[in-house]
């Protein structure tokens, strides 16, 4: 029954009829705006698993909630034809997400524990992405997003501190990295528009390097975002 | 819900409120007049359950639509359906959350339908009254992924913001459709597949019962012939990464336990589909149930025959979709997210 109602659902959906798009304007000019956003940000990764053979237990790390991600940044809309645009960006960047460690000991003496830190970057973003014009002022763009790391908080190398048995070498560091944006414009005023993106980096990794006895955690975060952008070289969209 | 050692009792109360805002068909759009003129916008909804915190507190935002099955003068029968995302979930943790045996994420899909009644109680004013099916699931990107399923009867009151000016809801025969022709596309999709390793394999003696993620790739390549206003009928192939082949996991260096590696060409299988799309304006669905002819055997592998059932949206040529892949019609492999582009012939 649950799969009928679910495939009736999705039949039926495809019914909403708002979204109109006839012949779309096209742009003609070079399009410069300031913008900013805010969001919800979140880690996402293979789960992940240590044993140690030596005292029985195991641990394994876990993305946890939600959290806080924003921005401020400068963009270009640069027009390659009649549909279509070239939107490079660049963009400051806050985004973090809260990651768990769990240490499970089989000890019925002794409880499992978990350490749940958040991590948080400061990056510079620069996004190279192309867009499509659709009608009613409604835009979509998407590409590849190249990050720079500014900052690192180490919440995951704390959460794992608060909670190792024996010490451990970590290294966290993303100093540069991709993702992927996926960007839907819409004209709300003279000039300006509200987007709603979402991100995800591209790359995420946790494995053990023997040469240097240390153990390499490469996170990925990924982000909803709500912005709103203003056009600064002329009024006008 | 089933109980379990926590609350043998199980799960029955849940109780939850949500507010929309939507538009009512005028029919300014040729497909209004074909649907019924039906209302659709988006919503925010937040449950509760009374019994236990194991589950969290969800919320979800969400795409609605409500068409009628009929309309009377002052009353209407409608169909309700809403698609969109839940958040704020307890998700199933061996350590900090083992109650929770229903979902192993923090975001779900949410996908409800329904009936309901609606009266108009004065110029701006309809009371509402129905009851709708919601189903939360993850399409098993993280386990476990039993899903939660909610029955729940609801009343309301809508507002109309247009000063109680209605459409004429008038029946206009359906017009001839002139653009026949071919459209040929190709999309490239991405999902994740969660696979459950137990504690009685070897390597995992010492793990609780937990999913290790792996990526699927999907390069799908058609061509369609669209004969009508609502209707393309084609095939194509999937050319298929699938990163979940003969899943295992084993102890590596630095006691990681990771999944083991296999030879590249072993991950990759070549499927062929026959393709039909629902399309209604620049929003379709598409149903390619497909089959595997290249493919690796492993012990424990889905069947060949497998099913797509998805959603389109075209900006122009651009096609950004979701959909469900799925074997023995329901027993889900993973959520794909789609990119694409199309080229439409159509005859002159």
């Amino acid at each position: 029954m649950m799969k009928i109602i679910k495939l009736l659902s999705l039949l039926l959906l495809i019914s909403i009829s708002g979204f109109s798009q006839k012949e779309a304007p096209s742009v003609d000019e070079k399009l410069f705006f300031v913008k900013g956003g805010l969001g919800t940000s979140w880690i996402i990764m293979p789960k992940v698993f240590l044993i140690d053979p030596a005292d029985t237990s195991s641990s394994q790390i876990l993305p946890a909630t939600n959290s806080f991600t924003g921005y401020v940044g400068l963009q270009a809309a640069i027009p390659l034809g009649k549909h279509w645009l070239f939107m490079p960006e660049i963009d400051f960047n806050y985004i973090s997400g809260e990651i768990r460690v769990d240490r499970i000991l089989n000890d019925p003496d002794n409880p499992d524990r978990f350490s749940q830190k958040l991590q948080a970057y400061t990056r510079i973003e620069v996004p190279l992405n192309f867009g499509v014009i659709s009608s009613d002022n409604f835009w979509v763009s998407f590409g590849p997003v190249i990050y720079f790391t500014l900052s690192d908080n180490k919440g995951f190398d704390a959460a794992v501190d608060e909670i190792r048995t024996s010490p451990v070498a970590l290294n966290s560091d993303i100093p540069i990295g991709m993702r992927f944006r996926l960007a839907a414009y819409i004209v709300v005023g003279k000039g300006m528009y509200v987007d709603i993106k979402f991100d995800s980096d591209l790359k995420r990794d946790f494995y053990y390097s023997e040469t240097d006895n240390v153990y390499n955690m490469r996170m990925s975060l990924q982000s909803i975002t709500i912005g709103f952008g203003y056009r600064i070289n002329r009024t006008g969209l | 819900m089933l109980g379990s050692a926590d609350l043998p009792e199980g799960i029955d109360e849940v109780f939850g409120g949500s507010i929309e805002i939507g538009w009512q068909a005028t029919g300014s759009n040729r497909y209004d007049a074909l649907l019924g003129y039906p209302a659709f916008g988006f919503g925010f909804l937040t449950y509760g359950f009374p019994q236990t915190g194991i589950l969290g507190k969800p919320n979800a935002f969400y795409l609605f639509l409500n068409a009628p099955f009929k309309r009377w003068n002052k009353f209407s029968l409608n169909y309700i359906l809403r698609l969109g995302m839940s958040y704020n979930w307890e998700p199933s943790d061996p350590v900090a959350n083992p109650s929770h045996l229903a979902l192993g994420s923090y975001r779900n899909l949410y996908i409800s339908a329904g009936a309901e009644g609606q009266y108009l109680i004065g110029e701006q004013l309809s009371a509402s009254f129905g009851v709708k099916f919601a189903h939360f699931s993850n399409g098993q990107s993280s386990l476990p992924n039993a899903g939660m399923n909610l029955l729940t009867p609801h009343i309301g009151i809508k507002y109309d913001f247009n000063g109680g000016d209605r459409p004429k809801y008038i029946k206009y025969p359906k017009p001839e459709f002139t653009e026949k022709g071919m459209v040929y596309y190709v999309t490239l999709g991405n999902g994740i597949r969660q696979i459950f390793f137990t504690p009685d394999s070897t390597t995992a003696t010492l793990l609780p019962k937990q999913g290790v993620s792996y990526p699927v790739y999907n390069i799908s390549m058609g061509a369609q012939y669209q004969f009508g206003w609502t209707g393309k009928l084609g095939g194509g192939v999937d050319f298929i990464y699938w990163g979940a082949y003969n899943p295992d996991i084993e102890l590596g260096q630095g006691n990681v336990v990771q999944a083991v590696e296999y030879p590249f060409s072993d991950y990759l299988q070549l499927g062929i589909f026959i393709s039909y799309e629902f399309v209604l304006n620049n929003i379709s669905i598409i149903a390619q149930p497909g089959y595997r002819v290249i493919r690796k055997e492993y012990k424990g592998m889905p069947t060949d025959f497998y099913q797509h059932l998805g959603l389109k949206y075209h900006v122009h040529n651009l096609i950004i979709g979701v959909g469900i892949r799925a074997v023995n019609f329901g027993q889900a492999e993973y959520i794909e997210w789609s990119l694409g582009y199309r080229i439409r012939k159509p005859k002159k």
